[in-house]
């Protein structure tokens, strides 16, 4: 089934165009990274995704065509939420909820049961009265995963929910998402590092504002698709029936090395 | 203790004294409550000017009226109501920040307000109640307005808890959700814009944004969650409206002064000894 088709879909912002003529699917419990350099649109086409951007030409639909709440859930970038509002992790969870229990009513003990399962099912039960600004960057990722399945939707957005975050707690959240594809829930990432997609995903959306491939990694991440993607800030070094990329998109001009 | 008793109880035999300190209770529960988000959500300066800007509406009032109340009041809240969808629309369009907005509309606003007034001789005195706030003149009747349009607005704050909620902590979730967004925000000014014209009596406009802001600030310090914050900020408005006009009625200070000097100090106390918030706290 599918969860996700977006079709020729093109975003122009002040006469540029910032995404330009996309078009691929997602099954269901599908997980899948967006991959581009910076400023490739990757922001842009999430947000079209989730209803916060007017596509300017092409055509999403979503969880097939019925246009429900709560369907897609929008995971932000970390450095977009206030850490220090007054909510606890159980609050945070239980936003997922308010679209289901509706207008003028108060969460029901079902809703509660929603929430509690949501945070077992991220390992973060013990701690759903902990304020969220008393989180590291891992747990605070796996809340606002807990939020989406709280909310019940069936597509998850998430705008580099690894940037930042050390290596175990990129581990953490990798788990996490193993246990959304037991649950069926779709999974759409954007992150930079083309290691993780080729590894840890089904499949890869290849994009510099136009699309350059989109299909399983060992397809898409080919020298000359990456080449065209990332131009010259990326050095490809075939050898040994591999393929190794050493670029220097990322964060600011620090050289990365990543193999495919 | 019958002399403590004596000094909580001598005010009250005065009629205006019970109104005046009635209207500050309810006053500091609803600028609290209202308060809460002005402070999460980064709204004091609209807040401040939006108190300033209804000087226009309570000038034509005045001018058509005279010193009627009741007028006043349909008057300024008009004009509150007006200017703060004006300022949502200005800043909605993106060419300008919304602080250069928000700084166009009150200062012209109020220079209206000013050349209004300033058409009648006595217009100091007129103005600085304005200015000021001027609570032991409150009358029965301005109670009833207070507690209807104060009660009105915690109604709505209460019955949309949640959406306000959401729409300060995520806005992409509120849209995700198809929460409408813009109709919520819009209603936050309007219900800011209520709140500020219910008070105006109590503090003036000069010292309105201490009401909204310093409550709620101060329960920030200490709430870990949403409902404490606005009980604790309820409760700290209300004391500080009580307590405030008992000193200015034994220290002979201005009511609108007294009460925002208490909940300043209350605010001082709070962030000495709160260890949440400090850096330490943060970085932990």
């Amino acid at each position: 089934m599918t969860v996700l088709e977006v079709a020729g879909l093109t975003v122009i912002y002040n006469g540029e165009a910032a995404i330009e003529d996309i078009t691929f699917s997602l099954r269901r419990g599908e997980r899948a990274a967006l991959v581009g350099p910076n400023g490739a649109g990757k922001s842009t086409l999430l947000a079209a995704i989730a209803g916060l951007q007017q596509p300017t030409r092409g055509r999403i639909t979503i969880c097939g065509g019925q246009a429900q709440s709560g369907c897609i859930a929008y995971i932000p970038q970390r450095n977009r939420v206030d850490w220090s509002f007054p909510v606890n992790i159980a609050d945070v969870v239980m936003m997922g909820r308010i679209g289901r229990y509706g207008l003028l009513r108060w969460p029901r003990p079902s809703d509660w049961e929603y929430v509690h399962q949501a945070l077992q099912v991220v390992g973060m039960h013990g701690l759903a009265k902990r304020q969220i600004g008393e989180l590291s960057g891992g747990q605070q990722q796996r809340v606002f995963i807990a939020r989406a399945l709280a909310q019940e939707a069936q597509l998850m957005l998430m705008d580099e929910p690894l940037t930042g975050l050390d290596i175990p707690s990129q581990e953490d959240v990798l788990r996490t998402l193993d246990t959304l594809r037991e649950r069926q829930v779709t999974v759409l990432v954007a992150t930079h590092d083309l290691d993780q997609a080729a590894e840890r995903f089904d499949s890869v959306l290849l994009l510099n504002h136009k699309q350059i491939g989109f299909g399983p990694p060992t397809e898409v991440f080919t020298p000359e698709r990456l080449a065209e993607a990332y131009g010259g800030h990326l050095h490809i070094i075939a050898g040994n029936g591999r393929i190794s990329v050493v670029g220097d998109t990322c964060c600011g001009g620090g050289e990365e090395r990543q193999d495919v | 203790m019958s002399s403590l008793l004596d000094l909580l109880l001598a005010p009250l035999s005065y009629a205006f004294m019970t109104r005046g300190l009635l209207a500050a209770a309810m006053v500091g529960i609803v600028c609290a409550i209202v308060g809460t988000y002005v402070v999460l959500r980064g709204m004091a300066f609209f807040g401040d000017a939006l108190s300033h800007t209804i000087l226009p509406g309570v000038a034509v009032g005045y001018l058509l009226n005279g010193g009627a109340r009741g007028p006043l009041f349909w008057w300024s809240l008009i004009t509150a109501i007006l200017a703060s969808i004006g300022i949502g629309a200005i800043s909605r369009g993106g060419r300008f920040k919304e602080d250069t907005a928000i700084g166009i509309i009150f200062a012209g606003m109020f220079a209206l307000g000013i050349a209004l007034i300033s058409t009648v001789r006595s217009y100091a005195v007129d103005l600085s109640h304005f200015l000021f706030g001027n609570v032991l003149g409150v009358s029965g009747n301005d109670l009833w307005l207070i507690a209807a349009f104060g009660g009105l607005v915690i109604l709505v704050m209460l019955g949309l808890y949640k959406e306000f909620m959401v729409l300060s902590f995520d806005p992409v979730l509120a849209a995700t959700l198809r929460l409408p967004v813009g109709f919520l925000n819009y209603l936050l000014l309007v219900l800011i814009a209520i709140t500020i014209v219910v008070s105006l009596q109590t503090v003036g406009v000069a010292l309105m944004v201490a009401m909204l802001v310093t409550p709620a600030a101060t329960a920030y310090l200490v709430a870990r969650r949403l409902p404490a914050m606005m009980a604790l900020a309820a409760t700290i408005g209300a004391a500080s409206g009580i307590v405030g006009l008992y000193i200015s009625y034994y220290v002979q200070v201005a009511s609108g002064a007294a009460i925002v000097l208490v909940c300043t100090a209350i605010f001082a106390i709070t962030f000495a000894l709160s260890p949440r918030r400090s850096q330490l706290w943060r970085n932990r």
